[in-house]
């Protein structure tokens, strides 16, 4: 194979030797060409200068890419990883809250001692019958924190049978009686009675939002199980 | 994966093969990535300097190790010896940018430095960068030309089509060119022709 004519043709033939592209026989005349002609060693030289920083820009090139795509990944995975952290803590929140709220019992105005129940009422002077119906309102609130719950719902359906009860007094007996139902599993009667309340506007036995919400968490927990 | 020692990472990263080079370089980032961004974000830096000291210290390394600047002693591990690199080049960095001198100084009692000239360090990069740098002054078009032959190894006809040229022999030509305009960049500025 002679020498190129055009310099454009020289440049190609030159990268063809110096990237092995050439038979045995091109390689021995370029080889005689080359010892002949001190240009064209020349720019042999100049040109595998050249190509040995192109190939080293461009190794650098792509290794630089590779590591700026493992720093992308690392900044994923990083961001992941704490989605996954909050997510993980937020879940274990809402399961405790969920859980508390699904089992504790509602906590009721003076649920401990409910004095405001009978207030006003001397109990020295009270009438048997009177004294009956409270008695039998304190005996459904202790059977409830006994868990008796079916005994509970007889106390409290049996002082609501009373016709002269004061609003506060009914409306204290009626909630427990809710309660009452929702644990023993009259789950319709518990939400029949509870959407009564929830619709009440004057009343006076004034039972928290929370624990409003808590006992309609439980009414539907309870349906959906059942 | 986990069986890569400190000379299989050496070796992979002289390899011939890209394959292996990467899984080198892949297998060097996860070892010190984590280190040098904690050494930039604790001594005044922030993660976006952290990803560029991590680039540059590690591609240094390679190009040390290529030119046979580093020799891998077999009871100094890998991470120790880019962890000194690090430190030097982020010390480089904060002088550079006129830092806070007590911060610099705090940061050289706490880390112990010792090299007497941690810019020495930085050669081989410095050489790249000026690779790099007269590359950059060839124009768009001349750069994806070149990359296109003689590293994707592109037939000219392929190339030409793809960058809007009339035919193979104008590409063929605007490659003598840009051949021609490199040799003489790296007369000018390597002075190595």
């Amino acid at each position: 194979m002679k020498k190129p004519g055009t310099p454009e043709d020289i440049t190609d033939w030159i990268d063809q030797y110096l990237s092995d592209a050439m038979s045995c026989d091109e390689r021995r005349h370029f080889e005689a060409a080359v010892l002949e002609d001190n240009g064209l060693a020349g720019q042999l030289e100049e040109q595998a200068v050249a190509r040995n920083i192109l190939h080293e820009v461009f190794t650098e090139e792509k290794l630089r890419n590779q590591i700026r795509i493992l720093q992308r990944q690392e900044r994923r995975w990083t961001i992941y990883r704490r989605v996954l952290k909050y997510a993980g803590a937020a879940c274990v929140i809402a399961v405790s809250c969920l859980s508390f709220l699904l089992t504790s019992l509602p906590v009721f105005p003076d649920s401990e001692n409910d004095f405001t129940v009978i207030r006003g009422a001397d109990e020295s002077v009270m009438r048997p019958d009177r004294r009956a119906v409270f008695d039998r309102f304190f005996a459904g609130q202790a059977h409830i924190a006994e868990g008796q719950y079916a005994a509970a719902v007889g106390d409290f359906e049996t002082v609501l049978e009373n016709q002269d009860l004061r609003s506060y007094f009914r409306e204290a007996a009626e909630w427990h009686l809710v309660v009452a139902y929702l644990k023993s599993g009259s789950l319709s009667k518990a939400d029949q009675l509870y959407r009564q309340f929830n619709e009440c506007q004057d009343c006076e036995y004034q039972v928290s939002k929370v624990n409003r919400w808590k006992i309609w968490l439980q009414i539907q927990y309870s349906r959906a199980l059942s | 994966m986990n069986s890569f020692s400190d000379s299989d990472i050496i070796e992979g990263m002289l390899s011939e093969d890209d394959r292996l080079v990467s899984e080198s370089l892949k297998r060097l980032y996860k070892t010190c990535g984590q280190m040098i961004t904690q050494i930039v974000c604790t001594n005044g830096g922030n993660l976006h300097d952290a990803e560029d000291l991590v680039q540059e210290v590690l591609l240094t390394f390679r190009s040390q190790l290529l030119s046979g600047k580093f020799v891998h002693q077999e009871n100094v591990r890998l991470s120790t010896y880019i962890y000194r690199m690090a430190m030097n080049q982020w010390i480089t960095i904060l002088s550079r940018r006129n830092a806070d001198t007590r911060r610099i100084a705090e940061f050289f009692v706490r880390t112990e430095v010792t090299d007497p000239d941690p810019h020495m360090v930085f050669l081989d990069s410095e050489e790249t960068n000026t690779f790099r740098a007269v590359f950059s002054k060839l124009s768009p078009i001349e750069q994806e030309l070149l990359r296109q032959y003689y590293d994707s190894k592109e037939p000219l006809e392929k190339i030409a089509a793809q960058l809007n040229m009339k035919s193979t022999d104008a590409a063929k030509m605007m490659k003598h060119r840009t051949m021609l305009k490199l040799r003489g960049l790296i007369k000018k500025y390597l002075g190595t022709i």
